[in-house]
């Protein structure tokens, strides 16, 4: 039951204390805001790198080639190491936890890419059909590079959809033909990837077409497995593993790192992982500070109200209040301006992580936090106001009036 | 109307006790105007506070409107307060972020009297004050003799049975204080029984008896004897 008349003088006091209100809905108001703000913040953070690494498969490793920097059995250092097709297969054989396998070929320079009267530039590579998996590729329309395509040096071409509105607007590019470095190649589908926009000019053909028409060897500029669901640590056996087999191919030491570059995403995802619990944990302990700041700061208004008030609950008692109805008007009055502060506090958290979920960062996305958080914060600081109003008011409700209304 | 026997009151503050009453007996009868006197540290105040049921007296009898007032919880004492006694204060004590008739209003807020009927009677009493057209400014907008008119009909607007008044012109000049004694005098015509605690002869002067206290005593010597009361009516 609402008790109208006890509401009323409840309003009443906060209306004609406006000064008093204020100061202690801010304490709570502020808490809450930051604590939403920097909850907010660091799941954007989180969200933004995990999308980052949407583009690539997160389970694979990169093989580049290098230079030598050790002397190897009668080798001098600084030989160029070479990947061809033959490497490709080494690896194709090397492990059953291995998922996709593909080669990248570098078009040196942009191509020009031509189409009727239009003539653009694109990155352009030569892969094999699993670099759909490594880079996480969806296809829009058409199919992706396949192995008869490779088998068959056909001249066909796969187009990232930034290339495709540039190229062809509306028309859909399913079989048209373009030209690319004076060579004929007909449209065979369209993808999306996520990530950097960029990812979506990149022009893909078939690798054994790029070395024929293009290079006339069987160069092959970079490798790149998807390993599923295989452990970090199996992962970094596997990468030992590849490191043996291309060093004993290609004659390197086995410690010489800058022949080959092996660079493992799950490692450095795993590191990102290291770095948001770190994150998490620093948003939490600013965060707790700032909960612990808002209870400090109204507990001490709350001191404040009630000293303040201490000739007004002798003037009440004389009266004829009962102490019971002094401390629970006191209560009433703080529980209600420290929710309305915190639901404040909450929205216009919330309002800002909205704003700031509209902007285009890079590593920063749908900044959000959990409701619950939030609203337990507030519970938490509503709790602490009304026990830190609760015992001063206690007291006072117990002196005697006399002396209560002698209190300036 | 009030009857004290053997009350005494003992403040301890420390290490040291101070014996402030040491045995007052007395009696106000229905509808008098008696005044108390005494010097500080007569234990007046302390007087008037068991009186007012503001503090609890040690041992002793206290008889309010025919009702012992013996070892009552803080509820009760908070109920007795409210029904039987009015309060004026010499420094009026009204709540600052109060309009006048919400002042007045306040002791039925605590009877759970409706809010329109509360305002109305509020308008009512302060009219009774002469203070109709001020019954929505704030105690800072009035002069001190208005405040404690407004004061006034705060301790009458719960129809007490007696009106317990601390030093109430101790704060108003020469003037404001005949006003203020001569609204005291028409209610008491009316019938209402009024305790008034002061220091000033003249204003002790103004009502029928004077009850005087020395070191805790009442000192009979100096007292009026205890008249039977007009009757008024």
């Amino acid at each position: 039951m609402i008790d109208y008349d006890k509401w009323q003088e409840i309003f009443t006091s906060i209306m004609r204390h406006k000064v008093r209100t204020i100061l202690t809905a801010l304490g709570v108001f502020w808490g809450i805001f930051m604590l939403v703000i920097l909850l907010g913040a660091g799941k954007g953070l989180e969200n933004g790198v995990e999308y980052e690494f949407q583009d690539d498969a997160v389970n694979s490793l990169w093989i580049r080639r290098g230079v030598t920097s050790l002397d190897y059995k009668g080798l001098p250092e600084g030989r160029r190491i070479e990947f061809t097709n033959e490497d490709y297969d080494l690896l194709a054989g090397a492990d059953p936890g291995i998922e996709h396998l593909t080669g990248r070929f570098y078009l040196s320079g942009d191509q020009i890419l031509v189409y009727g009267d239009k003539e653009l530039s694109f990155p352009t590579r030569g892969v094999h059909p699993g670099h759909q998996f490594v880079e996480n590729t969806i296809m829009i329309r058409g199919r992706y590079i396949n192995q008869r395509d490779l088998d068959d040096f056909r001249k066909v071409v796969v187009l990232g959809k930034v290339a495709r509105e540039s190229i062809f607007g509306t028309e859909n590019p399913i079989g048209k033909e373009v030209e690319i470095g004076g060579t004929v190649y007909t449209v065979v589908g369209e993808y999306f990837d996520n990530g950097n926009p960029d990812e979506m000019r990149v022009v893909y053909l078939p690798i054994t077409t790029v070395q024929k028409v293009y290079a006339g060897t069987e160069t092959v500029h970079q490798l790149m497995v998807t390993t599923g669901d295989m452990s970090l640590p199996d992962m970094q056996r596997l990468e030992r593993d590849i490191r043996r087999m291309l060093a004993g191919r290609h004659q390197f030491a086995l410690e010489d790192r800058r022949a080959v570059w092996i660079s493992n995403l799950a490692e450095e995802y795993q590191e990102f992982q290291g770095l948001f619990l770190a994150i998490n944990l620093f948003v939490w302990f600013v965060g707790l500070g700032s909960i612990i700041a808002g209870v400090i700061g109204v507990s001490n208004i709350m001191l404040i109200v009630v000293k303040d008030r201490t000739r007004e609950i002798g003037v009440r008692k004389a009266l004829g209040a009962t102490p019971t109805s002094i401390v629970r008007m006191i209560l009433q009055e703080a529980i209600f301006i420290t929710s309305l502060a915190g639901y404040a506090g909450l929205a216009a958290g919330v309002g800002v992580l909205a704003v700031l979920g509209q902007m285009e960062v890079q590593f920063f996305r749908h900044p959000q936090i959990n409701i619950w958080v939030g609203l337990a914060a507030t519970a938490v600081l509503i709790l602490a106001g009304a026990l830190a109003g609760w015992l001063p008011a206690r007291q006072a409700a117990r002196i005697h009036p006399v002396e209560a209304m002698k209190a300036d | 109307m009030i009857r004290l026997e053997g009350i005494k009151k003992t403040y301890s503050t420390g290490f040291s006790e101070l014996q402030v009453l040491k045995g007052i007996n007395m009696m106000v009868e229905q509808g008098e105007f008696v005044s108390i006197m005494g010097s500080s540290g007569s234990g007046k105040s302390t007087l008037l506070n068991v009186l007012g049921l503001l503090d609890e007296h040690d041992t002793g009898k206290y008889w309010l409107a025919d009702q012992a007032m013996e070892n009552l919880s803080a509820r009760q004492a908070a109920h007795y307060r409210n029904r039987l006694i009015g309060f004026v204060f010499q420094s009026f004590n009204l709540l600052s972020f109060k309009t006048a008739a919400e002042n007045v209003a306040l002791p039925l807020y605590y009877q759970k009297v409706d809010l329109k009927v509360r305002h109305l009677k509020a308008l009512e009493y302060l009219e009774r004050v002469g203070l109709l057209e001020w019954a929505d400014h704030l105690p800072t907008q009035l002069s001190g003799g208005q405040q404690q008119r407004v004061a006034i009909a705060r301790s009458l607007i719960t129809q007490p049975k007696v009106i317990l008044a601390d030093e109430p012109t101790g704060a108003l000049d020469s003037k404001t204080s005949r006003d203020v004694m001569a609204l005291f005098d028409e209610v008491h015509q009316e019938g209402m029984t009024i305790v008034l605690v002061t220091h000033e002869h003249d204003i002790a002067a103004r009502t029928q008896r004077t009850i005087r206290l020395r070191d805790g005593l009442i000192d009979e010597t100096a007292s009026s004897p205890a008249s039977k009361p007009e009757a008024h009516d």
